[in-house]
This record gives C-alpha cells, sequence and structure tokens, in this order.
C-alpha cells in the first residue's frame, strides 16, 4: 500500500502574514483575520460522524487510513480546497488524494454555522423556565444586587441573603445542536439581562413578557455552561463574552481574568 | 418659526435655571437609604463607602466631586482628620475604633457644578458576643463532597498595598491550625480552602486581619455561616420510547409519547422536545394540526422520568414522509430518537381471516352443544337405573314392617 503523502507540505510555508498555522493536536488551526472574520471553527469538530476535517500530522503519521464518511480538504487560509465522498472500509491511496485535489467539479463545504455577524437567522423557541428564583453567587462569594440607579447588577458580599436578586432561567431551543441557551430574569419583573459590548455593564432591559421566540435580540440570550459547581453565562450575541464581576465594579461583559467569570448557583431554599 | 425658537429656548433656560439654584442652595435630590446596613464589632475599625459612588468606574477624584459626610442626628458633622476617631479618605468614612454610640444613620452627600444628591447608609456596632454573630455572619454555601473555598469578605480598605498581608482563620472560635490538611489559608489571599467539604464542617467562621493606625493595632474581624448543600444530581438522560416507526390510520388522532428515563437526576434542567424534519413542532405545523402535549414529570420508584406526546389530530398523508424526532438536553448531555409515522395496512390477515374465525366458532360451539347434550342423555339414563335398583332393594323391607 502507497505512504499518503502529506498533501499539506507545500502549504506550509505559504501562508501570509495574517494567517497563522498550526499543526498541533493533529489539527489544522485557522486564523483568517479578515475583514468579515470569517469562523471556519466549525469545520474541525467531528459532528458525530458527518464530517472530518483531515490533519497535517495525521495524514502523514498515518500510511493506512480507513474513512466512513466524508474527507475534507483545506488550504492554510482555511479555505475548503475539495470534499470527496469515500465508501466504507476504502482505503486512501496517493491516486486518491491526487484525484481530489485535481477535480474542479466538486463543490466546497459550506461552513456549518455562518460567522457570528450573521447568525441572527437561528431561531430560539422558549421551551420552559428551569430555575426559579434563584440566586447568583461569585467565586468570592458575593450576592448579586440592583445597584442605586436600578438598571445594573453589582456583586457585594451580603449578610443577609434575601437583600440578593432572584432570578427565573429561561431556557430556549433551538435546530442547531448548540449549547443550553437561557435567559435570566429578575423574578416577579419584567427585566431580563442584556448582554453589552466587552467591559460594559449588563443591562437590565424591560421586557412586555418573556420572548416566545427570539431571532434578532440575541443578546438576551445565554449559553448556560455548567462545570461542577461552576457555571458560565456566554453572550449568543458576543460568544466570546461572559457575564462577569470585579471588586468595586458593575456586573459587566468579560473574556475572563482579571474578572470572575464563573457563578455558583444558589436554589431557592425556605 | 421664530416664536417657536424663542418658546424653546425659553423653556430650556427655564428647567436649567432651578437645578442651579437647586444646587447652590444645597437642596441635595435624596435618593433613599441604601440597602445594605453596615455592622460592626466594637473596637474595631468600620468604613463606610459612598453607596452612589461606589461602583463608578474609577477614582471619585476623576469626577470632580465632592463628598461629604453627616450623621442623621447631628447635621453639623464634619470629620476630623485621621489622627480622630472619625475621618474621610478616599470618600468612605472610617471610624477607628467603632463604638456602640457611633450606630446610626449616615448620610453622604455627592455634589459637582451642575448635580447634587444624597443617599443614607446605616451603622451598627455590636458589642463582641455570641448573640451578635447571627446579624454580622455573612452566609457562603459549599457544595458536599467537593472542595471549596470560604473568602473573608470586605476587607479591601484594610489590605490595600499590603503584600504581607496574613488572615487567621478559626472556626467555632478556635484557631485553624496550618498544619490542618483539612483546612488550608491561601498566603497572600483572603481564601480559606476546604479538603473533601463535609456536613461537619458547616458553623461559624471567623477571619481576622491585624490593621495598625496611628501605631495603635487593631484587628478586623469578618464572621462567615458556612451552609453546606447537596449539589442537585444530574443525570446523562436516556430515551425510552417511542419506536422507530409508528403504525397509524389515515384519518385518525394519533398520539406518540417520548419517554426519557432520568435515574436519580433532576427533571428541572431537563429540556424535552419534538422536532420535524429538524424544525420545531410549533414553526413546522402553525394551524396546529400537530402540537406537543403538556410535559408530564413523574416517579417510579425513586427513578425519575419526563414524557412530552406529540399528538396529531388527525393523521394525513404529508406526515408519512416526515422525519420526527425526540429530542432531550440538559448540562450534561444532548440526545435525539428518530421515529417515523407509517400508514396501518388497510388488508390485513386478521380482518379477512374474522368471518371464517367466527364461523368456525359457531361450528365448534353447535358441535360442542350436541356432544355435551349426547353426554347428557346417558349420564340421565344411569341415574334412572341406579334409582330403580334403590327402591327395589328397600321394598321387602317396607313389606315387613307392614307385616
Amino acid at each position: 500500500m502507497a505512504k499518503v503523502p502529506d498533501v499539506f507540505e507545500d502549504l506550509k510555508n505559504c501562508y501570509s502574514e495574517n494567517e497563522e498555522y498550526s499543526s498541533d493536536a493533529d489539527q489544522l488551526s485557522l486564523n483568517q483575520k479578515s475583514f468579515y472574520d470569517a469562523s471556519y471553527d466549525t469545520l474541525h469538530e467531528d459532528h458525530g460522524g458527518k464530517l472530518r476535517s483531515l490533519g497535517t500530522s495525521e495524514a502523514s503519521k498515518m500510511s493506512q487510513l480507513t474513512f466512513k464518511e466524508s474527507v475534507v480538504v483545506l488550504a492554510a487560509n482555511g479555505k475548503v480546497l475539495k470534499k470527496r465522498r469515500l465508501s466504507f472500509d476504502q482505503f486512501i491511496t496517493s491516486e486518491d488524494l491526487e484525484a481530489i485535489v485535481n477535480d474542479a467539479e466538486e463543490e466546497p463545504i459550506q461552513p456549518r454555522l455562518a460567522p457570528n455577524n450573521f447568525q441572527s437567522s437561528i431561531k430560539y423557541s422558549f421551551n420552559k423556565v428551569i430555575k426559579k428564583q434563584c440566586t447568583l453567587s461569585d467565586t468570592s462569594s458575593q450576592g448579586l444586587i440592583r445597584d442605586t440607579s436600578g438598571q445594573y447588577l453589582m456583586a457585594a458580599a451580603l449578610q443577609d441573603t434575601n437583600q440578593a436578586v432572584k432570578f427565573d432561567m429561561g431556557a430556549y431551543i433551538t435546530d442547531e445542536d448548540s449549547l443550553l441557551p437561557v435567559t435570566l430574569r429578575i423574578s416577579e419583573t419584567r427585566l431580563f439581562l442584556s448582554a453589552q459590548n466587552k467591559d460594559e455593564p449588563v443591562l437590565l432591559k424591560e421586557m412586555p413578557e418573556t420572548p416566545k421566540a427570539i431571532q434578532d435580540e440575541t443578546n438576551l440570550l445565554f449559553f448556560w455552561e455548567s462545570h461542577g459547581t461552576k457555571n458560565y453565562f456566554k453572550s449568543v450575541a458576543q460568544p466570546k463574552l461572559f457575564i462577569a464581576t470585579k471588586q468595586d465594579q458593575l456586573v459587566h461583559m468579560a473574556t475572563g481574568l482579571p474578572s470572575n467569570t464563573d457563578f455558583q448557583i444558589l436554589e431557592n431554599k425556605p | 418659526m421664530f416664536f417657536m425658537y424663542l418658546l424653546i429656548v425659553g423653556v430650556s433656560a427655564f428647567t436649567i435655571q432651578p437645578e442651579e439654584r437647586t444646587v447652590a442652595s444645597g437642596n441635595c435630590q435624596f435618593r433613599g437609604k441604601h440597602f445594605k446596613t453596615i455592622f460592626g464589632v466594637e473596637g474595631e475599625p468600620a468604613v463606610l463607602r459612598c453607596p452612589q459612588v461606589r461602583y463608578w468606574l474609577g477614582a471619585s477624584a476623576s469626577f470632580h466631586v465632592n463628598m461629604t459626610w453627616r450623621k442623621n442626628d447631628s447635621a453639623g458633622m464634619a470629620p476630623g482628620g485621621e489622627e480622630t476617631q472619625v475621618w474621610v479618605k478616599d470618600g468612605a468614612l472610617w471610624i477607628v475604633p467603632a463604638l456602640q454610640g457611633n450606630s446610626g444613620t449616615y448620610i453622604c452627600t455627592v455634589r459637582n457644578a451642575s448635580y447634587c444628591d444624597e443617599m443614607s447608609i446605616e451603622l451598627r456596632v455590636f458589642k463582641k458576643t455570641e448573640a451578635s454573630l447571627t446579624f454580622i455572619s455573612y452566609p457562603q454555601i459549599l457544595i458536599l463532597s467537593t472542595s471549596g473555598s470560604l473568602v473573608c469578605p470586605e476587607l479591601s480598605e484594610f489590605t490595600r498595598n499590603k503584600t504581607d498581608m496574613k488572615i487567621h482563620w478559626y472556626k467555632d472560635s478556635v484557631l485553624l491550625d496550618q498544619a490542618n490538611e483539612k483546612f488550608l489559608s491561601v498566603q497572600g489571599t483572603t481564601r480559606l480552602l476546604i479538603n473533601n467539604v463535609s456536613v461537619e464542617d458547616e458553623g461559624y467562621y471567623s477571619c481576622v486581619v491585624a490593621f495598625a493606625h496611628n501605631g495603635t493595632p487593631y484587628n478586623v474581624t469578618r464572621n462567615i455561616k458556612l451552609r453546606i448543600d447537596k449539589k442537585e444530581e444530574e443525570t446523562v438522560p436516556v430515551i425510552i420510547s417511542p419506536h422507530q416507526t409508528i403504525l397509524a390510520s389515515l384519518g385518525s388522532r394519533l398520539t406518540i409519547p417520548c419517554k426519557v428515563f432520568l435515574g436519580a437526576g433532576t427533571c428541572s434542567t431537563t429540556l424535552l422536545w419534538w422536532m420535524a424534519n429538524n424544525t420545531n413542532i410549533k414553526s413546522a405545523y402553525q394551524e396546529g394540526r400537530v402540537t406537543e402535549g403538556q410535559r408530564l414529570e413523574y416517579s417510579e420508584n425513586n427513578e425519575n422520568y419526563i414524557e412530552v406526546p406529540l399528538i396529531f389530530n388527525p393523521v394525513i398523508r404529508e406526515d408519512l414522509n416526515v422525519d420526527f424526532k425526540c429530542v432531550v438536553r440538559n448540562t450534561l448531555s444532548f440526545q435525539m430518537l428518530h421515529t417515523t409515522v407509517k400508514e396501518a395496512s388497510t388488508f390485513s390477515w386478521e380482518i379477512a381471516l374474522a368471518p371464517l374465525s367466527l364461523v368456525l366458532l359457531v361450528l365448534g360451539g353447535i358441535w360442542m352443544h350436541r356432544r355435551y347434550k349426547h353426554r347428557t342423555g346417558k349420564t340421565y339414563g344411569l341415574t334412572a337405573l341406579k334409582t330403580g335398583h334403590q327402591d327395589f332393594r328397600f321394598y321387602p323391607s317396607n313389606i315387613k314392617e307392614i307385616k
């Protein structure tokens, strides 16, 4: 059986200044800082066997590959060159790879998700309230309270937990197999947490009712991630930003340290 | 047009002037009492921060504001310099040491050239007794069987610019030994790490930091009431129904239940819904012919289940080409189960054989009846013979008796 040639060998040295190449962890890391900041990250996930990207070191290390799904060939700038469907347990030969690269008729694969700027087409439908009257406390055991203006939230060490703002967490569902999108509403009010830009305070936005569907106002949605006792709320509108607290600052949006982005969810206990 | 312009200018001038007069005359807008009461311990320093400016970003100086403090019961209270008991530093009111007589309501006034507001905050100074613990403690919560940390709260004024900060931790008034593997005071931070949290770790903790003012040492004590909670268990949900194909007659009502097994896991954070061709049911069937039924949560043998039915009212031919899927998700996993509706075949052997089986049943019944009748006749004959024999047998004795 012929050894699989490294189809990326010639491409390794061809990337321009605004592109980064990395074959670390058997994966092609593509960071194209273009005007549209197009994101191809989703191509590198293994979506339940639907799609598999062929990494550089992976291709060169393995002489025999049996693929049960699609093979994707990518240029270093993230452009999808070719895709080819292979039959079950078919060995890839050098001829196959050559044919894939030279076949001009095959269409490129589109990214599974649009870049962040264009994701408003995703519709989030309300499912149910998953937590009622819960409180959030940060890593410094500070509860969240409303500031003196009533427009924002702030973290404070409390001697009376009843002073902490209580939240109802509403869960939404989407056609995408994404994380768990939720809204955070101050219990018994119409005020919803709304994400802003980096380092800007989180707003309390008044809504007439819990939105049955959210398409454009994704500022109200946060992907809830739970890791043990730590909980994170990542903005759906700006997925690099999390709800965060910091000493003597309003609750704001941050990427991480020095702000605290993890919270403990405390259930309402009688 | 000119008249309108004059009117607008006149009105705007009128609205600005009274505001300037208000600021000048000291009639500030009172914004109420701050939600938080500051609890202090007698003999220790107490710091009140101006509630309005506490969360302004940056130092108060950059806002060119003038901050003044007064106690509600003494309008003319003007804090002195740092050599006195009460003074103002960076907009915060320092009382060193705090005494019970210092308890009361304090008002902070913030003003600049065009703006003025006031807010009050309450200070309560307690004697250092067990009874006061419940008032002055900060509740903190840790989760059972995890490792977590307690945080000594509200020390920023006393620990600022201090690299040699040392905090002593006590549990139920007993100093926690540094050699103790259970508790670890993290040097240079305000944290106490607790390994493998157990129910026994509940109780009152105190953290004490040393603070010197004008050569006089003071202790700053914070009390924490630790509560141990059990983590709400979450499990990977398992879809146990429906089957891959569901038989249905066109035009009939159909309910397909999607049943999910959660074990000991919580139902509250588990979402369960149906989709048709990767679309939400509400969006796919806006006319409401196909709907999701009421979500049902129940337990059997201490194991939790959730059920959401998909209701067709009625089933039509288009439904046979739709890929229905039941989807379940929680923070741990996302799963789905596909199902399709198939038309129940109109010709079935059961229906065809029904009349035949009925005929056979009738014939069998007649045959059984006849046979039963035949047997009954034989039995009757034997009985009669026996009876006759008995009569005959006892007859002579009767005669004898007559004799």
